[in-house]
């Protein structure tokens, strides 16, 4: 459904998608996962024909999504991450001037877009002026908006964010249900958590880049092995430092006192060799655990990583 | 015919809004005050007999110039307010994503902004054609301000259409379309003074051939001049004299006759044209993928430096 290869954007001389390739199975409900300025906004911008990209190949359903805009939009249902609403229409005349754009019109649009509104629980306001909507309202008044021409692929950036929990929770029942229907879906977040218990797949996003794919439970398994281990040492914490710098497999490393947290990408095998290692070097270990991380904390270290040892 | 989505939408939203009629009815009612204030002045004062239609003519040409003076003054501030606003807004990046053509968006934006103005006009013409029952006016002349007020309006709106697209805030919009449209109507008539001035000037210096230099050239600048079709017009409806004769005798040379007999027509084409450019424009900056962003690069860009030296200080 989706497919990206090499996408590269930059904003003068900031990088801001970074040779980005991506693909998205029909069907799939994808997570779109990053810490802020990570990108998302700007690809999901780019696919949905709103931004020019620098470089690269975006293909969706088929289309040329850089070169054929046109073809490409009746595609897609976009919902960006911060938008506005025309204020002085009622619901159902907002969501009929839509279907108009797709040449929609009377009955039959009334029908369509009394259906959408049902479909996002919005049916009882239809006759309600849009500025008297809620947030959480607007934000699923745009999302049926988006639906109008039955679009085989959603692109929401962000549709959770600034809602409180009780219209997060709706939002996620209705974009479940969407995705029962069939629809593809990508879904951006900076919160890993909101995102992991809904989605079918999960892409992690870092400074422009890809930096991790798969189902929640892949994503958690493959970063397991990269989660934190917690070293707690006394005395010679220096000589501890040493010896873990040293070795290849240490990705990075923090000290809070005498706890050291090392981000070391191997096997138990190799874990049990640095343990060795340190002993013998006479530090005195006390607590040697890796982490069985939360999502959150797993997050962090995928997109942290990089820093921490520079 | 299948009506444009956002020409729906506009027009709906303005014509049940209350606001809207009572600015017919006041708009009226101020053109009927005028139009009885000049008859009383013209008709009773003079206390003879005689019915001067010339006065009545004065009243006419006052009315259609005020209504011509409304149309500039309003239509930039409703073409200039319409794709900045959504911006502003934050409605227009949605419409973006929509198959709506960005010549579509520019196209119904127009003529919902316009068709407001014209219906005002419109609403007028009953109050305007008191005059006939006095004289001196026919229906044609009253066609042809029509017509020109429909090209003026277009005219004038394709630059605020322009203006709308190219720049983000609905404010700096307006005044960049009153600054074009400045340009169009007084820069163009103070060339044509200067260069008459000049001329002249020339002439009466020592080193002048004998002759008055030819400066008609200047004078063909009017053509873009929505006010001096106005004027034209107003004046060709008034009297036999050929203004555009007289203007390029006065700039000291002849225009062909093209320009002489049809000047009416020519600068209705030619700012028919332009209005054609300023629309093809106004789409280019609407599409998301021919519009470099720039304002906003420059900006954060900046506030990134100053973050990372501020960094390097701490
Ligand atoms: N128009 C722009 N001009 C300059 N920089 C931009 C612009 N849009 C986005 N950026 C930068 O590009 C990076 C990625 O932005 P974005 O895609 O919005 O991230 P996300 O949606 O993941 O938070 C950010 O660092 C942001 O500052
Ligand atoms: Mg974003």
């Amino acid at each position: 459904m989706v497919e990206i290869e090499n996408l590269y954007k930059h904003y003068g001389k900031f990088v801001a998608l970074d040779h980005l390739d991506l693909s998205i199975e029909k069907g799939e409900l994808f997570g779109f996962v990053g810490p802020n300025g990570a990108g998302k906004t700007t690809t999901m911008r780019i696919i949905s024909g709103l931004l020019k990209a620098d470089g690269g190949q975006a293909h969706i359903a088929g289309i040329d999504a850089l070169k054929d805009s046109q073809s490409l939009k009746r595609k897609i249902g976009y919902m960006p991450d911060f938008f506005g609403v025309y204020d002085n229409l009622k619901a159902i005349e907002y969501m009929e001037f839509y279907a108009s754009i797709y040449g929609i019109t009377g009955k039959k649009s009334k029908d369509l877009c009394l259906e959408l509104m049902d479909l996002v629980n919005l049916s009882d306001k239809a006759e309600f002026y849009v500025d008297s909507l809620s947030r959480g309202m607007k934000q699923r008044l745009c999302l049926a908006r988006s639906l109008v021409h039955n679009p085989e692929l959603l692109i929401l950036d962000e549709p959770a964010s600034g809602l409180d929990p009780r219209a997060r929770f709706e939002m996620k029942g209705i974009l479940r249900n969407l995705h029962d229907m069939g629809k593809t879906i990508v879904i951006s977040s900076h919160i890993l958590s909101e995102l992991a218990e809904m989605c079918t797949t999960i892409g992690i996003i870092d400074k422009g880049r890809i930096v991790t794919k798969g189902s929640v439970e892949d994503i958690m398994r493959k970063l397991n092995t990269t989660n934190p281990l917690k070293i707690h040492v006394i005395e010679n914490i220096e000589s501890a430092v040493r010896v873990l710098k040293e070795n290849p497999q240490v990705e990075s490393l923090s000290i809070d006192g005498t706890d050291i947290t090392v981000s070391l990408e191997g096997s138990e095998e190799e874990e049990a060799e640095l343990l060795a290692e340190l002993v013998k070097n006479g530090i005195k270990v006390v607590s040697y655990v890796r982490e069985t991380g939360n999502l959150e904390e797993v997050f962090m270290m995928v997109t942290a990583k990089k820093e921490v040892l520079d | 015919m299948k009506i444009n989505p956002v020409y729906g939408k506009e027009i709906k939203l303005r014509v049940r809004s209350v606001k809207f009629a009572i600015t017919i009815l006041l708009f009226n009612l101020a053109l009927i005050a005028i139009a009885l204030f000049g008859f009383e002045i013209f008709f009773n004062v003079s206390m003879n007999s005689r019915i001067d239609y010339s006065g009545a003519v004065t009243v006419y040409f006052i009315l259609i110039c005020l209504e011509a003076a409304m149309v500039a003054f309003l239509v930039p501030v409703f073409t200039a307010g319409s794709i900045a606003g959504e911006r502003e807004k934050q409605t227009l990046e949605i419409l973006l994503t929509t198959v709506l053509k960005p010549m579509q968006i520019v196209i119904g934006k127009l003529m919902s902004s316009i068709s407001m103005v014209l219906l005002l006009v419109f609403s007028s013409l009953p109050v305007i054609s008191i005059v006939f029952t006095i004289g001196g006016i026919n229906m044609a002349n009253l066609l042809q301000f029509v017509l020109v007020i429909i090209v003026i309006s277009l005219f004038i709106g394709s630059i605020g259409m322009c203006s709308s697209a190219l720049l983000k805030k609905a404010v700096p919009a307006t005044v960049l379309s009153f600054g074009i449209l400045m340009i169009v109507c007084g820069v163009t008539a103070i060339t044509v003074f200067v260069a008459n001035t000049s001329a002249n000037m020339y002439y009466h210096s020592v080193n002048s051939a004998g002759a008055y230099p030819d400066v008609t050239w200047a004078g063909y600048l009017l053509l873009i001049n929505p006010a001096f079709t106005m004027f034209e017009m107003v004046m060709s409806q008034g009297s036999s004299e050929n203004l555009i004769q007289i203007m390029s005798s006065g700039l000291n040379g002849t225009m062909p006759s093209l320009f002489i007999d049809y000047w009416f027509e020519c600068s209705i084409a030619v700012q028919l044209a332009l209005t054609c450019l300023f629309l093809f424009l106004a789409a280019r900056f609407l599409d998301p993928l021919r519009r470099k962003e720039k304002a906003r690069k420059t900006k954060k860009s900046k506030k990134k430096k100053k973050k990372e030296s501020g960094d390097v200080d701490g």
